[in-house]
C-alpha cells in the first residue's frame, strides 16, 4: 500500500494506492497532526507526505531558541531588515520580527571579493558562546557567499556548544545579507521542529518521502526545513504539471480553492513557473519554490459589510473551527460555503460533516437584512463577489508575469475550486476548464506523483568568461553530494544572469552561448537589450529523479442521474455521482468524494480516460 | 445600485489602475520604476474627477488630479505630459502623462501615470541636487505638452526632452513605457464601459460618491470637532523655518497653513501638490487606510495654503527636497495639532535622512529610517521609514560590491527613542569609510529639534551627522555638502521617536 497525505488549513487529504487502484478521502484536521495521521495510517509500504509543521511553527512562532552569530557592527541588522514597513497608512509602523533569542557579534571581516580584511577572533567567539543556552545557531557573516571560510571555522566552534548549527553559505549561498540572514534564522528556528515531527511519522514506513516547495520530494535526512514551507501547494502544481503533460495542455492556470484560501500557479509550455523567494508574514525566505500566489478566498471566507455598507468577502476565514455557519458548530458568520449550500450547489454533507440549512439561512438573514437582500440574493451576491475577487487576482498575477490568461486552460481543484470554475473562467475569458480526478485531494496526488529532487544555488557574481571556468568544479561538487541521495537523475543547470548594475536576474539554461541566449530572453521579456557588460550572478543546479508511478485509466460509459436538486431556488437540476458520470450539459452537478463540480449553464462537461472532467463553453 | 453590483464595479475600476501599475513596472527601463515602483497610476471621469488610483508611494496620493485642470487642449488619441511643480507636479524627476479616453466619440474619462525618472537634467547627475537655490538648477521644467498626437509620438517633443537629460536612452524607454501604460488603461476603461454601458457607469459613479461620503462622514464623526493648531520647525543653517497649521474636522476637514514661513532659497520648499498629499496622507491614516481615494474624498477637504509660503512656493524656487523632508514635517505638525484633542502617537523621527556620496565615477544615494513614535500598547518600531516614504535600503553587500565604500557599522542606535510608559523607536547608526576622494551631501532634519513625546513621554534623541578625518571628528549640520579624502569616515545617527506616557520604574 502506497499512501500520500497533504495537510491543509481545514482538512487532511489522503490518497491510497493499492491493488484496487487509487482511493481519495478527506478528514478534518485533528489537534495533534502526527497522531491523527498515524491513527488513520499505522503502516504503509511507501509514505509520501506534504508537511505544514514547518510553516505552522514559523507563523505561530513555535520554533526553537535561536542564537545569531554575526559580524561585529551588524548585530542588529536583522531588526532593521530592509527598513520598510508593512502598512503604508499607519502612524504605528510594524514589520516582521525575526525569531532570534540571543546575538553574538564577532570580530571578523571579509570583502565583497572574498578577501579576508580581518581574521575571525575565535577566542572571542568561544568566550561568548560558552554562556549561551540555545537549541540552534545561525551563523551569518558579511560576504560569506564570496568566501565561507569564517563561517566554516565558527561552525566548528559553535557545534561544541549548540545542538543544531546552520551557516548562511550552506543554507543559501547568495548576495544580500538581510535575506540570507532571515533565511538562515528561519532554518535554524524550524528545522529541529520539522525533524522531530518527521521522526515521529517515519514509523509509518521505511520508504518515507517528504514534499518540498520546489515540486520534488526528498528523504528526510537531506531535507531543509525552509524547503517544506510551500510543500502542500507545490503538490497541487506538481500534479497539474503531470496532468498537463498527460492531456497535452501547454498553458495552464492552476486554481486550488480550499477552505481558507485560493492558490494560483501557472504552467507555461508544459513547465511550472518558479520563484526564488517566498514571503511568510513578511519574512523573506530565499528558496527555490514553485511560484504560487495565495489569495484570501476560500469556502470559509466570511462575508461582511464595511462602514460604508459595501459588501465584502474575505480575507477572514471561519477555518475548520468553528467553520461556516452550516457546519452548526457555533459559526455565526455567513461564508462562501453557506452561499453554495443555500443555492443547492452543495449537498447535505461535505467530507463527513453534516450541513444544516437553518443555520446557513439565519446567518444569511442577519447579514442580508442590513442591506435589504434576501438569503438567495445575498448568496448569489457573495458568490459573484468572491469570483470577481479571484478573477481580478488571476488577471493581475498573469499580467505581472507577462501572460494573457485567455490563452490558458483553467485547471480547477481543491474542495471548493470546481464549484466556482465556470463563473471564474467566464470572468477571466477562459474557454476551457479541466477538473482532475480526486480534485479535492489533488495536492496529495501531486505529492504521490512528483519526482525526487535536490537543488542548490550558488552566487559567483562574475563576468561570463570567468563564471564558465568556475562551472566544472561547482558541478563536480554538486554531483558528489547528489550521489549520496539518489541514483539515476537528470541534472539541469541554469545561470542567473543580468546586465551589470541591474537589480534582477534572468534564468538562462546552460548552453553553448549563454550571452546570446540571455540577450534573446531579455528582449522577449523586456523588449530591449543593452550595451552593458553581462554578468553571472548565481548558478542554479537541479537534480531530479522520477519514480515510475502511473495514473490508472478509467472506464467511461455509465451516465446515471443520482437525484434532482433544487438549484438557485428555481429549477431542479440533475446531480451525478462522479463514478457514474460520463457527460452532460449544464446546469448540472457532479459529486465526488472530495469535491463538488458545478457545470453552469452554457457549459458542456465530459469525462476523459484519465478520470478528468473537461468543461467547455457551448458556442 | 445594488450593493453586490457596486462592489464588483468598484473593484474592477480600481483593478484598472492596479493593472496599469503592473504594465508600467514590467515595461519600464530603469530600476527605480521597475524595482522600487516609484510610480502611480490613476483613472479619472470625463469631469476630470478621480475615480480610482493605485499609488505606490504616499507622496503621489493627492496630486495626480491637479495638473488635469491645466489640460484643456486635447483630442482623441493624444497624450499630454508635464512635470511643472507649479502645475501639480511633485518635483521635476516625477513626469506625468495623461490620456483622454473616448467611447463611441464621447469623452468618458482620462487615464494617467506618474513615474520618477532617474535624471531630468540640472546641476547634478540624478537631478536631486543637495544645494540647489533655484528650480532651474534642478532640471528641465515641462509645461503641459502633447507628447502623443492622435496616436503618434511627437518625436520633436520627445527629442527635446531627451536632449535635456544625461541618460536619454533610459528616458526614452521609460517614457515609451508610460505611453504604453496609458494606452493599456485607455483600452481597459473602454472595455469596462463597453461591458456595462454608459448609463450603468454613471449610475455607479453616483453610488461611488454616496459611498465615499458615507464612509468618510462615519469616520469623521469620531474626530472631536474643536479647532486645533500647532507649530513645528524645519532646520536651515542657524535658523528655523516655521510650519503653522490650524485645523478642524466638521462637515468638512478644514486645514489652514496661515502663519507658515515664506519660501526660501534652500530646496526644501514643498510644491502645493506635495503639501496637499501630506495633508491627505495624514487624514487617510487617521481615518483608515481602506478609505477609497477619489474626487469625493478630496471634496471633503478645505485646505488653505498661503501663496509664497514654503508650502506653496512662487515659480523659480528650488523644491527638490520638499517631498522628502518638508512633507514629513507637515504630517508631524498635524499629528501634534490633533494630539490636543485626541489620543495619538508621539512624533516619529520625521526625516528621510538623505545621503549622497559620489565623484565623477560613481553616485550613491540612499535614505535611512529612524525611530517611530510610541503609542499606548505600542513600543515604537526601531530603524524604520515613516509617513511619506517606504523605500527599501540598499544591502550592505550590494553597496560594497557597487561603490568604493566600506560599511563599518549598520545597527540600531540603542537608547535613542524617547523614554516613556511605552518607549519611542530607536534610530539607526550607519558608518561608512570612503575608499576614494569624493563629495558627501546630506539633507536631513531633526538634528536640532527633538521628535516630541506624547502624554508625558520623553522626546526622541536628535540625529547626528559627523565625519572623521585623520582621527578628528567634525559635526555637520542638518544639511551639508563636504569634500572627503580617501579613508575618511562618515557616521550618520538617525533620530529616535518620541515616547508615550510617563515612564515609571520598570518601564523601558
Amino acid at each position: 500500500m502506497i499512501v500520500s497525505t497533504d495537510i491543509g488549513g481545514t482538512f487532511t487529504d489522503y490518497i491510497i494506492m493499492d491493488s484496487n487502484g487509487l482511493k481519495a478521502f478527506k478528514r478534518l484536521n485533528s489537534k495533534n497532526l502526527e497522531e491523527g495521521i498515524k491513527k488513520e495510517i499505522p503502516h504503509a509500504d511507501e509514505f509520501h507526505h506534504g508537511s505544514t509543521v514547518g510553516i505552522n511553527a514559523l507563523i505561530e512562532r513555535k520554533g526553537v531558541d535561536v542564537l545569531l552569530i554575526t559580524t561585529k557592527g551588524f548585530g542588529s541588522l536583522y531588526r532593521i531588515g530592509r527598513q520598510n514597513r508593512k502598512e503604508i497608512y499607519s502612524f504605528i509602523p510594524t514589520r516582521e520580527k525575526l525569531p532570534v533569542k540571543k546575538v553574538i557579534e564577532v570580530d571578523e571581516r571579509i570583502s565583497h571579493k572574498g578577501k579576508i580584511l580581518k581574521e575571525l577572533d575565535e577566542n572571542e567567539l568561544r568566550e561568548k558562546i560558552e554562556k549561551v543556552r540555545c537549541k540552534a545557531a545561525a551563523i551569518v557573516f558579511l560576504h560569506s557567499y564570496a568566501n565561507p571560510e569564517h563561517e566554516i571555522k565558527a561552525k566548528k566552534i559553535a557545534e561544541e556548544y549548540i545542538p543544531y548549527v546552520f551557516t548562511s553559505h550552506e543554507v543559501r549561498r547568495e548576495i544580500r545579507e538581510y535575506e540570507r540572514e532571515s533565511t538562515t534564522i528561519v532554518e535554524a528556528y524550524i528545522y529541529p521542529i520539522v525533524k522531530k515531527y518527521l521522526d515521529a511519522l517515519s514509523q509509518i514506513s521505511e520508504n518515507f518521502y517528504v514534499m518540498q516547495s520546489n515540486g520534488g520530494k526528498i528523504v528526510p535526512r537531506y531535507l531543509k526545513g525552509i524547503n517544506t514551507l510551500m510543500s502542500g501547494p507545490a503538490g497541487g502544481v506538481a500534479a497539474s504539471e503531470y496532468f498537463a503533460h498527460l492531456m497535452k495542455l501547454e498553458n495552464v492556470i492552476t486554481y486550488d480553492m480550499g477552505g481558507t484560501s485560493a492558490d494560483i500557479g501557472m504552467i507555461v509550455k508544459g513547465k511550472p513557473l518558479y520563484t526564488s523567494q517566498i514571503d511568510v508574514d513578511g519574512i523573506p525566505i530565499r528558496v527555490t519554490s514553485m511560484d504560487i500566489i495565495s489569495i484570501g478566498a476560500g469556502g470559509g471566507s466570511i462575508a461582511w459589510l464595511d462602514d460604508g455598507l459595501s459588501l465584502k468577502v474575505g480575507p477572514q476565514s471561519a477555518g475548520a473551527d468553528p467553520g461556516p455557519a452550516c457546519y452548526a458548530r457555533g459559526g455565526k458568520e455567513f461564508t462562501v460555503t453557506d452561499a453554495n449550500f443555500i443555492l443547492g450547489i452543495l449537498g447535505d454533507e461535505i467530507s463527513g460533516v453534516k450541513l444544516d440549512k437553518r443555520f446557513a439561512e439565519n446567518a444569511a438573514k442577519r447579514l442580508g437584512d442590513r442591506i435589504g437582500l434576501s438569503p438567495q440574493e445575498i448568496s448569489e451576491g457573495v458568490r459573484k463577489i468572491v469570483n470577481n475577487n479571484m478573477a481580478l487576482a488571476i488577471k493581475k498575477i498573469t499580467l505581472s508575469r507577462g501572460f494573457d490568461p485567455r490563452n490558458f486552460v483553467l485547471l480547477s481543484f481543491g474542495g471548493a475550486g470546481p464549484m466556482h470554475a465556470c463563473s471564474l473562467a467566464e470572468m477571466v475569458g477562459i474557454e476551457k476548464i479541466v477538473v482532475p480526478p480526486m480534485a479535492g485531494a489533488f495536492s496529495s496526488l501531486g505529492i504521490l506523483l512528483s519526482p525526487l529532487r535536490y537543488d542548490s544555488t550558488i552566487t559567483i557574481l562574475s563576468d561570463v568568461e570567468r563564471g564558465l571556468k568556475l562551472l566544472p568544479s561547482i558541478i563536480d561538487k554538486f554531483r558528489k553530494k547528489v550521489r549520496r541521495i539518489f541514483n539515476n537523475y537528470d541534472l539541469r543547470i541554469s545561470l542567473q544572469m543580468r546586465y551589470r548594475g541591474q537589480g534582477h536576474e534572468i534564468s538562462v539554461p546552460l548552453c553553448e552561448n549563454p550571452q546570446k541566449e540571455f540577450e534573446m530572453l531579455h528582449r522577449n521579456i523586456f523588449g530591449f537589450t543593452m550595451d552593458e557588460e553581462i554578468e553571472i550572478v548565481n548558478i542554479e543546479l537541479v537534480a531530479t529523479a522520477y519514480k515510475a508511478l502511473k495514473i490508472p485509466k478509467v472506464k467511461i460509459g455509465e451516465n446515471r442521474i443520482k437525484e434532482k436538486r433544487v438549484y438557485r431556488f428555481e429549477e431542479k437540476i440533475p446531480v451525478y455521482e462522479e463514478r457514474r458520470f460520463s457527460e452532460c450539459e449544464g446546469p448540472c452537478i457532479i459529486e465526488e468524494d472530495t469535491a463538488t463540480v458545478l457545470v453552469e449553464e452554457g457549459w458542456y462537461a465530459r469525462k476523459n480516460e484519465y478520470g478528468a472532467i473537461l468543461m467547455e463553453r457551448i458556442k | 445600485m445594488n450593493p453586490v453590483e457596486f462592489e464588483i464595479l468598484h473593484k474592477k475600476l480600481i483593478s484598472i489602475a492596479e493593472q496599469m501599475g503592473v504594465i508600467l513596472q514590467r515595461s519600464s527601463y530603469s530600476p527605480n520604476i521597475r524595482e522600487r515602483m516609484d510610480a502611480s497610476c490613476a483613472v479619472f471621469l470625463w469631469t476630470k474627477e478621480l475615480v480610482a488610483q493605485a499609488e505606490h508611494i504616499p507622496v503621489h496620493l493627492g496630486s495626480l488630479h491637479i495638473p488635469l485642470q491645466y489640460i484643456e487642449d486635447f483630442e482623441e488619441g493624444d497624450q499630454i505630459t508635464l512635470n511643472d511643480p507649479n502645475m501639480g507636479g511633485t518635483h521635476l524627476p516625477d513626469i506625468t502623462l495623461y490620456k483622454p479616453v473616448y467611447f463611441k466619440g464621447r469623452l468618458i474619462g482620462f487615464v494617467a501615470n506618474r513615474a520618477h525618472h532617474a535624471d531630468i537634467g540640472g546641476i547634478t547627475p540624478g537631478s536631486m541636487p543637495g544645494s540647489s537655490t533655484s528650480i532651474y538648477q534642478e532640471g528641465l521644467i515641462i509645461p503641459p505638452v502633447k507628447i502623443v498626437r492622435r496616436g503618434k509620438i511627437d518625436e520633436n517633443i520627445l527629442n527635446f526632452i531627451l536632449s535635456n537629460t544625461r541618460t536619454p536612452r533610459e528616458r526614452r524607454g521609460d517614457l515609451t513605457a508610460q505611453i504604453g501604460t496609458n494606452d493599456f488603461g485607455d483600452r481597459k476603461l473602454r472595455e469596462f464601459v463597453g461591458e456595462y454601458g454608459l448609463e450603468k457607469f454613471e449610475e455607479f459613479v453616483e453610488e461611488l460618491r454616496n459611498y465615499t461620503v458615507r464612509i468618510m462622514r462615519h469616520r469623521m464623526s469620531r474626530i472631536p470637532e474643536e479647532e486645533v493648531s500647532a507649530e513645528d520647525y524645519l532646520e536651515v543653517g542657524d535658523s528655523l523655518i516655521k510650519i503653522k497649521v490650524r485645523a478642524r474636522v466638521g462637515d468638512k476637514i478644514y486645514v489652514d497653513f496661515a502663519g507658515t514661513s515664506p519660501a526660501i532659497r534652500e530646496n526644501i520648499n514643498a510644491p502645493l501638490a506635495v503639501t496637499l498629499s501630506s495633508v491627505y496622507f495624514f487624514f487617510r491614516t487617521l481615518l483608515g487606510g481602506d478609505i477609497p481615494v477619489n474626487a469625493e474624498f478630496y471634496k471633503l477637504f478645505d485646505i488653505k495654503v498661503p501663496e509664497g509660503s514654503i508650502l506653496n512656493p512662487p515659480r523659480g524656487y528650488p523644491v527638490v527636497a520638499g517631498n522628502v523632508e518638508t512633507s514629513q514635517r507637515i504630517v508631524d505638525t498635524l499629528l501634534l495639532a490633533f494630539s490636543e484633542v485626541m489620543d495619538l502617537p508621539a512624533q516619529s523621527h520625521g526625516s528621510m535622512n538623505n545621503i549622497a556620496i559620489g565623484n565623477e565615477n560613481f553616485t550613491y544615494y540612499e535614505t535611512l529610517g529612524g525611530g517611530a513614535g510610541a503609542w499606548k500598547n505600542y513600543v515604537g518600531e526601531d530603524g524604520i521609514h515613516v509617513y511619506m516614504t517606504n523605500t527599501k535600503n540598499t544591502p550592505v553587500e550590494v553597496i560594497e560590491a557597487s561603490y568604493p565604500l566600506l560599511c563599518m557599522e549598520y545597527r540600531i542606535r540603542e537608547n535613542s527613542g524617547g523614554k516613556g510608559k511605552y518607549r519611542g523607536g530607536n534610530g539607526i547608526v550607519k558608518r561608512y569609510k570612503v575608499l576614494e576622494d569624493c563629495v558627501l551631501t546630506i539633507i536631513s532634519e531633526r538634528r536640532k529639534i527633538e521628535p516630541r513625546g506624547a502624554k508625558g513621554g520623553e522626546n526622541g534623541k536628535c540625529g547626528v551627522n559627523l565625519v572623521i578625518s585623520e582621527g578628528k571628528r567634525k559635526i555637520l549640520g542638518s544639511k551639508a555638502t563636504i569634500s572627503l579624502k580617501k579613508g575618511d569616515e562618515i557616521v550618520i545617527m538617525t533620530p529616535g521617536g518620541g515616547g508615550y506616557g510617563k515612564a515609571l520604574k520598570g518601564d523601558q
